[in-house]
């Protein structure tokens, strides 16, 4: 059920922001990310929280240029942060539209109007229906704009592994380029069990990795990865130990099992989205 | 294939002038092709070397041939490729064990050239320099000859090594700019590599030098336009300046000048300085620059290309970056070794091997046993050899027979290839630019699938193919849906599945989380299921052992 509080703040959020946390007004995705900024290398990012939003999905605010010059990216994600999504009953995985590598003012407007719109998508609305109690209300749409990475290697990784791989293992699943083609399911990723006891790999599943999303001046593009590099491991072990500490790190502190979102550019490791576990 | 010998008033097919009566049975079988469409002389430089070269590369790089046989036919030279026979398995681990050892060399050609190429070619070189036939006894030249193929050997064992791992590199840089910049792209060995320094440009860029030196100096000038040789060397010791030149001139015939310039009989550069001198008048008459502005222009295009590739490679994932440059260094090495071997194996095999022959010619012509040194073509090395020592060989008359019956056969047209068919080259990265053999087996028409469980449960249900979200409305309750690959629009449609078959995605994509949210037994990652089921096939599914059987085909 969702909670009142009045009156609701009406001001773009950073994640360092105390009312970010809050998933009523952040929306899950974006107040998870908030929960974990200090600590972990989160991109840099702000949220529309729905509050900003009239009815018809116009911003109430005029700040948005401010707060977007001063994240200073070349380049964007807007996602949806929806009330209610990434809850412990029903994860609304990949749901809401995601639209990637925005690179201006104009752009960014037309994205978060994308964004916010879709979220009541009819697909979104029978989702709703199907799994959760409140039936077909209109859910709160926030949305979170987010300095995008150029990613050279993504993953995903459950801290519990689904049933089959036994409950001793964490596992992350991994691709070249950005993690869109591994959400997605366009491309089948590379498999690493990473053993919860030392963090070695328990078992390893290198697959044909036949395409890539890259950021290109046209936008995200989907390409062919080169043959030669299409059965090479996306991530190294030591990439593989990185991302399964940082999974054992969140899972203490969640007090519960998580499912991230990563990628590594030169700079390292980021993590983009973190989320209890659903089901099993 | 016998040749036919009908004569019905048409002219004649290739074949008909050229009757082939095999020596034995077996000769008929294998696969002949033609060397070259003359009539071939006996004795060519390097000839058996290279052919001993190649068979041993493919033993160095497992490769498939293990002997290349030779027979002349009316004259001309044949050769037929004998294959190794495996069965299918030991042929795919022979390749693989290719590829392993091909692929390495990828990081290491340069300390390949360094401590095993070059040291070899050093000392087989030194093998062939220390023997010097003109001062050398009968049988002393007569056991150097015979004994020639040991270091000649070793050099075409190292060309053939070389030539084979050096063309796989460049294959395999080509097939990666395919890749990466796509099919119809410039970029390649050949653009990214054009103008890079090696012997053969030294050499262009030497004789430039003597060119540029004589430039501008009237009396050199006129010297070489209009004198010949030998005739300029005693003026050119004339004065300071000549002196010079000629000094210039003979430092580039010490580097450049073991080149055979017309096969076994024609004299090389260090023989016939003149040969040398007519290039150098004809760049003189050229004038301008002398081309060195052209390869100032290839160097620049090359780097605006590179330039380029790097632009569009920096928008791309690092381990694409990584192994460009990987790949593009190694490919310049290559490509440098590609045309270095020329200089230090062809042309250096070639001027020893024919130092040897022409002296044991000039030396039988001298006893007339040869009637004239041309005719050292028809013999072979080893009736050469013999020949030095035993007085009674009749060399006139073999070398007259052999001469008389290429010119009665010349000018036919004899057929490129005859006897059986073509062998087929097993798959193997010597040839082509595919990397290796599929490890995978495709999931064939076996009615038995595996994939990734991505959701539990089994259920046995029909099928029904979906390319795209368009086709979802034919999806009945209670149905398998098989699919590419699923996005976020499919929610719609989960509470009506029986189960998920995709053929891409992993256990921890979108697809397999929401099925698991809605208890629909997935299977992810079926190569081939939109392709091997079919609309109506009654499966079993059984999300947590990933595999999709076929009960009741259509």
């Amino acid at each position: 059920m969702v909670r009142s509080r009045d009156p609701w703040p009406q001001r773009i959020l950073w994640l360092d922001d105390p009312d970010a946390v809050d998933p009523e007004l952040a929306g899950g995705k974006a107040a998870a990310l908030a929960r974990m900024a200090a600590r972990y290398p989160v991109p840099p990012a702000f949220v529309l929280p729905w509050t900003v939003f009239g009815e018809d999905g116009r911003l109430l605010v005029d700040t948005l240029d401010e707060a977007y010059g001063r994240l200073a990216e070349a380049s964007v994600a807007v996602r949806s942060s929806a009330v209610g999504e990434d809850g412990r009953d029903a994860s609304f995985a990949g749901q809401h539209a995601t639209i990637l590598h925005v690179r201006d003012r104009g752009a960014l407007r037309a994205a978060i109007d994308a964004c916010w719109q879709s979220a009541r998508s009819e697909a979104a609305l029978l989702y709703r229906a199907h799994r959760t109690a409140d039936g077909g209300q209109m859910p709160r749409i926030s949305v979170l704009v987010q300095a995008m990475v150029r990613a050279d290697a993504a993953a995903v990784g459950f801290s519990r592994a689904p049933a089959g791989y036994g409950p001793e293992v964490m596992l992350i699943n991994a691709t070249f380029g950005l993690g869109e083609s591994l959400v997605s399911g366009l491309v089948t990723p590379d498999v690493f069990a990473v053993s919860r006891a030392d963090l070695s790999i328990a078992h390893q599943e290198i697959a044909e990795k036949v395409r890539m999303s890259v950021m290109a001046d046209e936008g995200v593009v989907e390409l062919s990865v080169p043959r030669r590099l299409q059965r090479r491991p996306a991530l190294d072990e030591g990439q593989v130990r990185e991302l399964a500490r940082l999974m054992q790190a969140l899972e203490d502190e969640w007090a519960m099992p998580v499912d991230i979102e990563a990628c590594w550019d030169a700079q390292g490791l980021h993590l983009l989205q973190c989320r209890p576990i659903t089901a099993v | 294939m016998a040749p036919d010998s009908r004569n019905d008033g048409r002219p004649p097919a290739p074949s008909t002038d050229f009757p082939v009566v095999w020596e034995t049975d077996g000769d008929a079988l294998w696969h002949w092709t033609l060397d070259d469409e003359e009539p071939a002389p006996y004795l060519r430089p390097s000839d058996g070397w290279a052919r001993h070269g190649i068979v041993h590369a493919h033993e160095y790089w497992h490769g498939p041939v293990i002997d290349i046989r030779q027979a002349r036919f009316n004259s001309y030279e044949y050769s037929a490729r004998v294959l190794r026979r495996d069965p299918p398995s030991e042929s795919i681990a022979r390749a693989g064990r290719a590829l392993e050892s091909l692929e390495a060399l990828i990081d290491n050609i340069e300390a390949r050239w360094d401590n095993d190429w070059s040291p070899r070619i050093q000392s087989a070189l030194h093998e062939f320099e220390s023997f010097d036939p003109a001062s050398a006894g009968d049988r002393e030249l007569a056991a150097a000859i015979e004994r020639a193929h040991v270091p000649g050997h070793v050099l075409w064992e190292v060309h053939f090594e070389l030539v084979f791992g050096c063309g796989y590199i460049r294959r395999q840089f080509d097939a990666y700019c395919h890749d990466v910049f796509g099919a119809d792209t410039e970029l390649g060995t050949a653009t990214l590599t054009a103008g890079d320094r090696n012997m053969s440009v030294a050499s262009g860029e030497a004789l430039v030098a003597l060119v540029e030196f004589v430039h501008g100096k009237p009396a050199l000038e006129t010297l070489i336009l209009e004198e010949s040789w030998p005739a300029m060397a005693a003026r050119l010791e004339a004065s300071p300046e000549g002196r010079a030149l000629h000094e210039r001139l003979a430092a580039f015939i010490a580097q450049f000048g073991r080149k055979l310039t017309a096969g076994l009989l024609g004299p090389t550069w260090e023989e016939a300085p003149e040969l040398v001198l007519s290039n150098v008048r004809a760049l003189l008459k050229l004038g301008g620059d002398f081309g060195k502005g052209q390869r100032e222009r290839v160097v620049a295009d090359k780097q605006r290309r590179l330039a380029g590739a790097r632009q569009v490679l920096a928008g791309m994932p690092s381990a694409v970056r990584t192994e460009f440059e990987r790949l593009y260094r190694s490919a310049c090495v290559a490509t440098r070794l590609m045309e270095d071997h020329n200089y230090y194996i062809d042309q250096q095999s070639a001027y020893f091997h024919r130092r040897l022959i022409m002296e044991a010619a000039r030396r039988l012509v001298h006893q007339k046993r040869l009637p004239a040194v041309a005719d050292v073509s028809w013999t072979t090395e080893g009736e050469l050899a013999r020949a030095l020592v035993d007085h009674d060989l009749p060399l006139v008359m073999l070398v007259t027979e052999r001469a008389q019956e290429a010119s009665a056969w010349r000018g036919r047209r004899p057929p490129r290839e005859m006897g059986g068919p073509e062998p087929s080259l097993p798959p193997h990265p010597l040839f082509g630019p595919q990397d290796a053999p599929s490890a995978l087996a495709a999931n064939a028409d076996s009615g038995f699938l595996t994939g990734l469980g991505a959701s539990r449960g089994v259920v046995l249900a029909r099928v029904r193919i979906v390319r795209d979200l368009a086709g979802a409305s034919a999806l009945m309750p209670g149905e398998i849906l098989v699919t590419t690959v699923t996005s976020p629009s499919w929610a719609t449609w989960y509470p009506i599945l029986g189960g998920l078959v995709t053929e891409t995605g992993g256990i921890l994509t979108h697809a397999a989380v929401v099925a698991r949210e809605f208890g629909i037994p997935a299977v992810v990652a079926v190569r081939g299921a939109t392709t091997a089921l079919h609309d109506g096939d009654l499966v079993e599914l059984d999300g947590r052992a990933g595999t999709v059987r076929v009960v009741e085909p259509v």
